[in-house]
């Protein structure tokens, strides 16, 4: 098996958490050696990357790794349809996108390194666990650094605000020990498709056009000045900064107009906030941003007063997936791999779909499901994957990979190789030195 | 009033037909002349139009619906609704005028699934409370005291409250100890007792003369429909099929249950006679049709369906029986 870096993937199942962490936090200060003079060439075939973020961990043997043969304790109480990729199944609330399994590959052996929402995710999204105030740079923080374009932000993200559980911020959200200037610029959409910017949240008092008028919003910058403290202040100015480029300039403001889609191209990916944010994303890798996540919610949370409905369901796991999550995702992600297909988009644009972590095999107290990280499933569509596959295997109860773990390292080096940031890029980034290309996606 | 006149005390889960009379100063529907119900009833049936006729679109807004109830012999439809992105609310669609609004106007979290008293005196309700953690509410809308089924602490949560016709009971489905139980309490919310046990099990529906239960369990495989008495007993198995069947709605004579089921690939709507033969499909549309609820009359489904993306209110005309 080909590996680029340091990363012998074949070991990956011996190493303990805490080498891995320990890996990854040192990566910054290792010598360029360390990221693989034998790094093999992958020839770059992402334009663009749209992550669809399901935040708080879907559950993977509800969804694309239903285990049809295991105890009830195990299985649930869905049944499995047959997907377009013979001798593939997915559990019968995703039929759409079982239909559509010719266009993307599987990979069901996904493995995370800690079973905390907050940590996992920024494992998930950066490759690495923090430490402390050392955070290290977002997958899409990495590809904003390396191809910016234009005045379109280099990476965007679509939904609430920075994703979060009640306790606390996920730090891997944005451009970590870079800074604020590599964050995501975040767009927010609603189930009609009304587009706003929470960066602005702050300008209540100005209308959009008054915000092209510059001497008024200096002066409302000033009042934010006095109403914030100096850290507080440069953090919101930095969004600022790019959500107000984002704003005035028109290319980005007619991407972010979805009423320019014809209606029956909005009908498809449905009314709710996730379906509109899959159309948005597609329109603004069209207009050029490099790297799109659409956040499922904003909170991991399934049902938590104030919190917008994540996947971590603790409670209600059936009743949510098949009432709301299931059909939900299962038209926005299925419309948005047939608008790709029809506009010759995808085939240069990387779409990735995942949460940081799977759950319980087995059904927990609560008729429900926990945290797992030791094996989940992901699904990969564009940009050169080869489709209709499965890669990757769990054991017969989801329980653990049978095959070699894919693991949070091995996503960031693949998105970043595919979209043209080379080894060599990276060393000098001092980002993910440990992963290895997941050859076996590409076609 | 159709199957109604036959039990005078139906209170099946999407037949509230009696009253919602939550609302300051409402008063219980029977109560009220009869015939105010009647310009209603014309309406809906001028608007669902012939039977086979397309299904009438009741509601416009498009929002993420779920679990209608109709209340007040077709007047009034009271349905969960996401009303933004992190809430849910339940919404009172007065048929007549058209017109929607807050159930419980006060609400600052998240409440669904409603079922009604047979006399409308009392309104029961989930509602989110805490993390992961969530009650059932059982308002007494004439005393305006609220009493509470609390699980207690840490993650737990109850579905599809509804009550029994002939006592002063409620049903409704909760985890424990890894399976989904279906449970009874009082009016008090106190005095749990358990129903039906094994594998999992939501949608409880009563059947109209109150003597039998008809649910949805996932204990031989995957979630079909069954029927047993209201003590657990004389289980029999309706449906025999390998997708999904749930949310069983007992028609008001007793002799159908209207369901949902993926078996065309699609929630669709379903009707079989209430011993699980004849069994039909009511919708055809590549969109979802999901949360049958009986009118009153006996003719004609309300449901959550989608079209275009959007989720709406349906009022679906039967053939007859």
């Amino acid at each position: 098996m080909l590996e680029i870096g340091s990363f012998a993937s074949g070991d990956c199942q011996k190493i303990t958490r805490r080498a891995f962490l320990r890996a990854g936090v040192a990566a910054p200060f290792l010598p360029l050696a360390a990221w693989g003079a034998s790094a093999q060439y992958v020839q770059p075939r992402a334009r663009s990357v749209i992550l669809l973020w399901l935040w708080g961990a879907p559950s993977h043997l509800d969804t694309f790794d239903p285990k049809p043969t295991a105890p009830l304790e195990y299985r649930g109480p869905f049944a499995s349809i047959a997907t377009r990729t013979p001798g593939v199944r997915f559990a019968e609330i995703l039929p759409r996108l079982a239909e559509r399994s010719h266009r993307f590959v599987v990979i069901r052996s996904h493995r995370n390194f800690d079973s905390d929402h907050l940590k996992a995710g920024t494992i998930a999204l950066t490759g690495v666990l923090e430490q402390g105030f050392a955070v290290a740079p977002n997958f899409g923080a990495i590809v904003a650094r390396q191809q910016s374009r234009g005045v379109l932000p280099a990476f965007m993200a679509i939904g609430r605000g920075s994703p979060r559980d009640v306790v606390g911020i996920m730090k891997g959200y944005g451009g970590g020990i870079w800074g604020h200037q590599y964050d995501p610029v975040l767009v927010h959409c609603d189930p009609l498709g009304q587009v706003d910017i929470p960066a602005f949240q702050l300008l209540p008092d100005l209308s959009p056009a008054q915000l092209q008028a510059r001497r008024q919003v200096l002066q409302a910058l000033d009042r934010v000045h006095r109403k914030l403290d100096a850290m507080a202040f440069a953090q919101w100015n930095a969004l600022y900064e790019r959500a107000y480029a984002l704003l005035t300039a028109p290319e980005t403001r007619r991407a972010l107009d979805l009423s320019r889609e014809p209606q029956k191209v909005r009908e498809r990916y449905g009314q709710t906030a996730f379906g509109q944010s899959c159309l948005l994303a597609r329109r603004l890798v069209e207009a050029g941003v490099p790297y799109v996540q659409v956040n499922w919610s904003q909170y991991v949370e399934a049902m938590t007063p104030n919190c917008d409905f994540g996947w971590d369901t603790h409670i209600y796991n059936f009743e949510l997936l098949a009432d709301r999550h299931g059909p939900i995702l299962d038209r926005a992600f299925a419309a948005l791999l047939d608008d790709l297909q029809e506009r010759g988009l995808l085939s240069q644009t990387l779409v990735l779909c995942m949460g940081e972590f799977g759950r319980t095999p087995r059904i927990n107290a609560q008729a429900s499901r926990d945290h797992w990280p030791n094996v989940y499933a992901s699904i990969w569509a564009g940009a050169g994957i080869e489709p209709g596959r499965v890669l990757g295997e769990s054991d017969r109860r989801g329980e653990e990979p049978l095959t070699e773990p894919i693991t949070p390292p091995m996503v960031g080096t693949t998105i970043l190789e595919l979209m043209g940031i080379t080894s060599e890029m990276r060393s000098r980034l001092g980002v993910l030195p440990n992963g290895r290309v997941i050859h076996e996606l590409i076609g | 009033m159709g199957g109604t006149e036959k039990y005078p005390h139906a209170a099946v889960r999407c037949q509230r037909h009696m009253a919602a009379a939550d609302a300051p100063g409402a008063r219980s529907v029977l109560a009220r002349p009869i015939c105010l119900a009647l310009p209603v009833w014309g309406t809906l049936l001028a608007w669902s139009g012939a039977t086979g006729a397309e299904p009438v679109p009741l509601t416009q807004d498009g929002q993420l619906k779920f679990a209608p109830v109709v209340l007040r012999d077709g007047q009034e439809i009271v349905y969960s609704v996401q009303t933004g992105p992190a809430l849910k609310s339940l919404m009172r669609l007065r048929v007549a005028e058209r017109s929607v609004e807050p159930l419980h106007p006060a609400a600052k979290t998240s409440e669904f699934e409603a079922a009604f008293s047979p006399d409308g005196r009392y309104c029961a309700f989930v509602q989110s409370q805490g993390n992961l953690n969530l009650k059932l509410i059982i308002r007494d809308t004439l005393e305006k005291r609220d009493a509470v089924y609390d699980p207690g602490g840490g993650f737990a949560g109850m579905h599809n409250p509804v009550f029994l016709p002939a006592e002063s009971r409620i049903l409704f489905s909760m985890a424990e100890g890894g399976t989904q139980h279906i449970f009874s309490v009082n009016y008090e919310g106190k005095d749990r007792r358990l129903v039906v046990r094994g594998g999992f099990n939501l949608w409880p529906a009563v059947s109209p003369d109150g003597r039998r239960l008809a649910f949805g369990s996932a204990r031989d495989g995957n979630f079909e429909i069954y029927t047993a008495r209201l003590d657990g007993s004389d289980l029999k198995r309706l449906t025999h099929d390998g997708a999904f069947d749930g949310r069983p709605a007992w028609s008001p004579d007793g002799k159908r249950i209207a369901f949902v089921s993926l078996r065309d690939g699609n929630y669709e709507l379903y009707l079989m006679d209430a011993d699980g033969t004849h069994v039909r499909r009511l919708t055809h549309h590549p969109e979802r049709d999901d949360y049958p609820c009986w009118h009153p009359d006996g003719k004609h489904l309300v449901f959550v369906g989608e079209r275009a993306g959007r989720f709406d209110l349906y009022l679906l005309a039967l053939e007859p029986p």
